[in-house]
């Protein structure tokens, strides 16, 4: 499935970012209620849930007919034609260097997803397809061609993208701090710690999932998560949230021992900071906390161009994703035309109705 | 337990085509009554609805009700491989015997040889979608190319096409950057592709031609009927096969919000 070198500072869909959930509240949205607004999509986050969710019931990606993975192209086209045509734009800011801090998280996740692919194959030999599927999804890998190719679909769709110097979330919150866009989307916390403003979950992955090792599937609905209502809530600062992270492990640091979101919410509110954990006694803190808060204290900063969204390119767009992956033209020409129809209607002043507004 | 055998290629062709203008995968419900689909497109801008009463089919024997959900492409491109003289023969199997459920959707050829293909069955939706009660006030019935014909005309000036209704005409315009055009007919005239017309008040609504062209490709019946409101949906029935319906709804243009 690796068709072209496999990229250093790959993470796992489900096992990046900080598990901060079970302290922090989210208020279910819906995706009409984003209609109009710009939203910054944490990119490598995104392409990663495409990659992983994006198979076949045995775990097979996506495939051309020469065998080349094409989920995250699939997911990029269609996902994002549906935020458009709701009226959302996307803008997506793509890591750029990883902190060095990070590159013990980058190793340990490499040996998971080899150690997955192993399973995968081995799992859908034995006919184990429940097993085989959980596999493949652990086991995927963002390559450079893959990020490349997403990089020219999205402009050849009209939607901008932007290189972070560093980790894309952290671009994403300044954008957003600096009104730039709305909010942030991303299924990993670490956008809080940035200091996002507001953050969006679920944006690209709304809709039905299969629960695993069942046949049924649950709906997953898009949330939004307000960072200043949180530390209300909470009673704390955003220094001492990024504390609380600290204790219970983030990309750059394993989880202290015993100590879960709410134990550290505790410890921070009892003791302040980690300094003040230290004096107590209570706990020993093995890692460099100082030089890790400053990786969300003190992200590089970078100043972002103007963008804009323009109409699609339907030559360029089918060429990427019918002449050279075998995607559908039918669907995929239907599709960029209505988007472009619906562009016009609005620029005339009407709008396509839904059925639903009359049954 | 579901078998049925279709003597026209064509008829399942024309089926087969008229779903792939709007939907990507296609949900039938197969009983003893027949087959019938209801579904929007993924936008909920348009709806496509089936029918088609066992007694489309020359053999037609179901034990139970069946959601069937098929992907369109793979629809389309088995409809390809048929010859024009085959006979059809459509059934529900399981790759599994021990299994309770049917997994694949069998449909066999009879030609010069015999050919099979048998499709996988995708997970149906959780609700399945009910043909929609709309009271509309205009309901005419007219020949299904001058329908086309309006379409492609209204076409060569705009991206909308407004219809209007009085007691004894349809006119279908549209204006755009580059000028207006307009089509009339007239009730009455024994010229006329409008056979029958029934208005209840006067009323006008706008509509995408991009839905409607797609639309019109797919009716494949000389003449069809069509109904619709003051700015509300319009629907579009013809027949298939004598005894079957296929019909479209699509939502209106209106003004922004």
């Amino acid at each position: 499935m690796i068709y072209d070198k496999p990229l250093l500072l790959s993470v796992g869909a489900d096992s990046m970012g900080t598990k901060l959930s079970d302290i922090i509240q989210a208020q279910k949205i819906t995706i009409s209620d984003l209609a109009g607004k710009k939203v910054a999509i944490d990119a490598f986050n995104t392409l990663y849930q495409f990659l992983s969710t994006i198979r076949q019931r045995d775990g097979t990606p996506l495939m051309d007919r020469k065998g080349r993975v094409t989920s995250h192209l699939s997911g990029i086209f269609y996902r994002n034609m549906n935020l458009l045509e709701q009226g959302i734009l996307p803008v997506y800011v793509f890591d750029g260097e990883p902190p060095k801090l990070k590159s013990g998280e980058v190793e340990r996740r490499r040996a998971v997803r080899e150690a997955a692919f192993e399973e995968w194959q081995l799992a859908k030999k034995e006919g184990r397809i429940d097993d085989a599927r959980k596999a493949a999804q652990a086991s995927s890998t963002l390559t450079t061609g893959m990020i490349d190719e997403s990089k020219r679909l999205l402009t050849a769709m009209g939607i901008p993208w932007i290189q972070a110097p560093s980790e894309g979330e952290a671009l994403a919150a300044q954008m957003a701090r600096e009104n730039m866009v709305y909010a942030s989307a991303s299924q990993d916390n670490d956008s809080l710690l940035y200091n996002c403003p507001r953050m969006i979950r679920n944006l690209s992955v709304s809709g039905k999932r299969r629960v695993s090792r069942t046949n049924t599937f649950k709906i997953i609905s898009p949330e939004l998560i307000d960072l200043d209502l949180n530390l209300r809530l909470l009673g704390i600062s955003r220094e001492q949230l990024i504390d609380i992270a600290l204790l219970v492990g983030t990309d750059y640091n394993d989880k202290v021992p015993r100590v879960g979101p709410k134990t550290a919410l505790k410890l921070i509110r009892e003791f302040g900071s980690i300094e003040g954990i230290i004096e107590s006694g209570k706990y020993t803190i093995d890692f460099p906390f100082e030089e890790i808060r400053k990786i969300f204290l003190d992200p590089p900063n970078m100043e972002v161009k103007p963008f804009s969204w323009e109409d699609p390119n339907v030559e360029e767009v089918t060429m990427i994703l019918c002449s050279e992956h075998d995607f559908s033209a039918n669907r995929v020409t239907a599709a960029l035309e209505r988007l472009i129809q619906k562009r016009e209607a609005e620029r005339e002043g009407v709008q396509q109705s839904s059925l639903s507004d009359f049954f | 337990m579901f078998h049925a055998t279709l003597d026209s290629t064509k008829t399942w062709k024309q089926i087969v085509d008229a779903l792939a203008t709007l939907l990507t995968d296609a949900h039938f419900v197969i009983s003893k009554s027949g087959i019938v689909l209801n579904q929007l497109d993924s936008s909920k801008a348009a709806m496509v609805s089936l029918n088609l009463p066992s007694k489309v089919f020359q053999d037609y024997d179901c034990e139970g009700e069946y959601d069937v959900c098929l992907g369109i492409d793979e629809l389309v491109r088995v409809s390809k491989r048929m010859a024009g003289d085959d006979r059809l023969e459509f059934s529900l199997l399981k790759t599994d015997p021990k299994s309770e459920r049917f997994d694949r959707f069998e449909i066999k050829m009879h030609g010069q040889a015999e050919r099979k293909f048998s499709l996988q069955l995708l997970t149906p939706p959780d609700e399945r979608s009910k043909k929609p009660e709309l009271n509309l006030a205009a309901n005419a019935e007219m020949f299904a190319d001058s329908f086309k014909q309006a379409v492609k005309d209204i076409g060569v000036v705009s991206n909308f096409l407004t219809i209007k209704a009085t007691a004894d005409s349809i006119v279908f315009m549209g204006e755009g950057d580059t000028g207006e055009a307009e089509v009339a007919l007239k009730k009455g005239d024994d010229e006329s592709a409008l056979f029958d017309l029934k208005v209840e008040e006067n009323v006008r609504a706008r509509y995408s031609l991009s839905y409607l062209s797609d639309i019109t490709k797919a009716i494949s019946s000389d003449s069809l009927v069509f109904q619709f409101g003051e700015n509300k949906p319009l629907s579009i029935e013809f027949g298939i096969a004598e005894k079957g319906r296929i019909g479209f709804v699509l939502a209106p243009i209106i003004e922004k919000r």
